[in-house]
């Protein structure tokens, strides 16, 4: 059966899917098909991308999701 | 959503309750002008606008509206059954109640929407429903009213809300936006963060100067060639509307040239036509122009009177001679017999006769003379004689003192001014009045032509005037643009390319010196370990930029790639053999795009006809229509009002034909497939035509007992053909 895919869902595998993204970050993006799945990913970048589409699907601030995903980045960069 | 049948009651003229079933391909709604086509369609448009509450007086059927009684009610309604996800019901109708005489009061607005859960049937409120079921931004895509609505991408934000509405991904631009800010955000905490590097901060500074040139030039560029670009598009649609028009523009010239033509014409004919009677009259001389006559009567008259003059004198000679020969005459004949001398007339005297009258006896010769005697007659007679004398005595010496016939000469004076008026001055003034009148022949004749040339200078205008109400989308000044206009314009639309060439150019440049000094950046090696975090999640926030940058513009890349060959595809099945070329989808300058009508090796076709341009933006609908239906798993119909006036007969027959074929509902309304009787002026429906297609239609007409001047007598009939 299909998976609903949400809005935020649909730009998260269109951003995933770039290529050059890709190759920097060294990820897989049929790994990641929902904003969920990214959230819990252990590759920074891609859960860097997942908590900008969801803080601004949540209606957070542009500040809030800043500070969120650089402390993010931050911490989980190496 | 699949529309089942349409109810219209009592809306303009649409009398009672007229109900159209639809089929899920496409319905024909066919009447002629003034049938009521624009309102079946205005009905819809008024059941889908959740905008106001409109209980317009306006909207109610006039013949309805003029039966009611006072305090009689009767409703306005507009209704549609569809089906979306089970069937359902929208209903929007208002109350209208006669009032007084003149009067009607509207009230009771109402808008429900009707679902059904299992066997129960529940109401719904109808604009809630109707934006589940057929959303604004679908309906903006589903109804048009004529051809000039027909092009989608008429405006800057059109590819913006198709995307957001048909490529199933919403609030990219949001997202695209955020995630640059927060590429320059982070690139600001790096450099201030560098500032503080012993090891990097020269060179942190130094390409940071030469980063902020590059970005101002990259900006001013960009800059640059937006404004290139918008200069290209405005003259891309001048010469577009230019070439559209060269027909009108061609006929305008035309016309204009005409009007200068006859303009100096009138100006010249006024010139002939403007004369100082009044110098020229003693100036010229003109007022001689009428003496030639004047001479001619009057030398007539003269000789009349000298002649007739003549004649009387003659006549008077003849007479008095008479009369003296007369006198003559009579005095031979009374000599005495003898030849004895007469006794003086005048003896005896009068006194002597009456006395011997009186006494009754002759006192010369001593007789008695009684009265009635001879002697006494005798005498009676002599006294008469006597007295007789006296009195032709008196009319000879009467005679011997008469006056002459013409006592003045003033016949004569005429008739020598006459004579002395002939002759070289004669011919003088003569010469003047033919002048005249050939001058005032020429003037008359001018005036003539004068009002010839007013009357085709009005006659120009009037066609100015008609070719500018016919041209609506053009403007006098627009009109006025010739061919060196067009040449000017491709001129300048061609420099504004190779400015956007050389533009373009010098960005990749700048763009690549940009990338360059960002590796370089990226590059830099700083001690402090926190600069050097702040540096990796700047290149990695970059990264997410670029990313999102890419796939918005590939998201619309995408869409716009599959709407076109979705377009080329239903362009292809409208024009079955007959050319077509290929649709276009080309972004512009504003972040939109356009459609373009091109030959397969892209290159543009000029002013590509009314069919062609209605087959194209209909093929494009078409396209988006079922865009839709994939994205949304829904069908929606297209309602079209009038798109095919500009089509020519056969051209219609062909498209209906193949519109009949796609599965896709469709209901248009339209006055094509009716023959007109030139004879009576009716019309009435092309069967031949009508039989070959498979899709629903319905005629509908006013009905026949209609008065031209009552509104209250316009009732629109529905029929079913088939």
């Amino acid at each position: 059966m299909a998976r609903y895919l949400t809005n935020s869902d649909k730009v998260l595998q269109a951003v995933l899917s770039d290529e050059r993204l890709m190759a920097h970050a060294q990820y897989n993006p049929m790994d990641y098909e929902t904003i969920a799945e990214a959230l819990d990913s252990d590759n920074a970048v891609v859960c860097a991308v997942a908590k900008i589409i969801d803080g601004k699907g949540n209606n957070a601030t542009d500040k809030e999701i800043y500070n969120e995903v650089t402390n993010y980045l931050k911490s989980n960069l190496i | 959503m699949i529309l089942k049948s349409i109810k219209i009651k009592n809306f303009r003229s649409y009398y009672g309750e007229s109900i159209f079933e639809l089929s899920e391909g496409l319905t024909l709604i066919i009447g002629g002008n003034g049938d009521g086509k624009t309102t079946f369609f205005e009905a819809l448009e008024w059941l889908f606008n959740t905008s106001t509450e409109d209980i317009k007086e306006s909207n109610i059927s006039a013949k309805r509206k003029a039966e009611l009684e006072i305090c009689e009610s009767d409703e306005v309604a507009v209704s549609i059954v569809f089906e979306h996800d089970g069937e359902k019901e929208l209903e929007k109708s208002f109350t209208f109640e006669r009032i007084s005489k003149d009067n009607v009061r509207c009230k009771d607005f109402k808008f429900f929407g009707y679902e059904n859960s299992g066997s129960e049937r529940y109401s719904v409120k109808g604009s809630n429903l109707l934006e589940q079921s057929f959303d604004a931004v679908i309906r903006k895509y589903c109804l048009f009213k004529g051809e000039s609505t027909l092009n989608v991408f008429d405006n800057t934000t059109a590819l913006k809300t198709l995307v957001e509405t048909f490529s199933g991904i919403k609030r990219f631009d949001d997202l695209v936006e955020l995630s640059t800010d927060f590429e320059a955000k982070s690139q600001n905490a790096v450099n201030k963060e560098m500032l503080n590097d012993k090891k990097c901060r020269q060179k942190a500074n130094d390409l940071n100067f030469r980063l902020t040139k590059v970005k101002d030039e990259i900006q001013t560029l960009k800059s640059d060639i937006k404004q290139q670009d918008e200069a290209i598009n405005s003259y891309a649609a001048k010469l577009e509307i230019l070439e559209h028009n060269q027909e009108a523009s061609e006929q305008y010239q035309d016309i204009k040239n005409r009007i200068k033509g006859l303009s100096d014409k009138r100006a010249k004919m006024r010139n002939y036509t403007l004369v100082d009677y009044n110098a020229m009259l003693l100036d010229e001389s003109w007022i001689l122009r009428s003496f030639p006559k004047v001479l001619q009567e009057y030398q007539k008259k003269a000789s009349a009177l000298s002649k007739q003059k003549r004649k009387l004198k003659t006549q008077e000679d003849e007479r008095r001679g008479e009369e003296r020969g007369k006198q003559i005459a009579i005095e031979h004949i009374q000599k005495l017999a003898n030849g004895a001398v007469e006794l003086p007339w005048n003896l005896p005297d009068q006194e002597t006769m009456q006395e011997m009258l009186d006494d009754h006896i002759c006192k010369v010769c001593g007789r008695e003379a009684l009265e009635g005697s001879e002697a006494y007659e005798f005498m009676k007679n002599k006294l008469n004689e006597y007295l007789r004398h006296i009195q032709e005595t008196t009319k000879k010496d009467e005679q011997k003192d008469e006056k002459p016939l013409f006592t003045n000469s003033y016949i004569d004076e005429l008739h020598t001014r006459q004579i002395r008026m002939s002759g070289e001055d004669e011919q003088r003034i003569a010469g003047i009045a033919t002048e005249v009148s050939h001058r005032l022949k020429f003037i008359q004749d001018r005036k003539i032509d004068l009002d010839k040339i007013e009357k085709e200078l009005q006659e120009a205008e009037d066609e100015k005037s008609r070719l500018l109400i016919q041209s609506s989308d053009l403007t006098e000044e627009m009109l006025e643009k010739d061919f060196n206009d067009i040449k000017g314009y491709f001129d300048q639309k061609g420099r504004a390319e190779i400015r956007v060439a050389e533009l373009t150019l010098q960005l990749k440049r700048k763009e690549d010196e940009k990338r360059e000094l960002d590796e370089e950046f990226a590059g830099l090696e700083p001690e402090n370990t926190s600069v050097k975090m702040y540096q990796r999640v700047h290149t990695a926030l970059r990264e997410i930029m670029k990313a999102f940058t890419n796939a918005k513009e590939r998201n619309v890349t995408e869409f716009l790639t599959s709407l076109e060959k979705k377009a080329n595809t239903y362009l292809g099945k409208l024009n079955e053999n007959d050319f077509h070329g290929v649709i276009y989808l080309r972004r512009t300058a504003e972040g939109s795009a356009r459609i373009e009508l091109c030959s397969e090796d892209g290159t543009i076709i000029p002013n590509p006809s009314d069919s062609q341009k209605t087959t194209m933006y209909m093929s494009v609908l078409f396209a988006i229509s079922e865009i839709t239906t994939l994205k949304r798993e829904q069908d929606y119909p297209l309602i079209f009002d009038a798109p095919t006036s500009n089509m020519g007969g056969f051209k219609e027959n062909s498209f209906y034909n193949v519109i009949d074929k796609i599965n896709k509902q469709c209901i248009i309304v339209t006055k094509d497939l009716l023959i007109e009787d030139k004879t009576t002026g009716e019309s009435s429906l092309d069967n031949k035509q009508i039989n070959q297609l498979t899709c629903s239609v319905y005629r509908i007409s006013k009905a026949a007992d209609y008065s031209q001047t009552g509104l209250s007598t316009i009732q629109t009939t529905t029929t079913k053909i088939k």
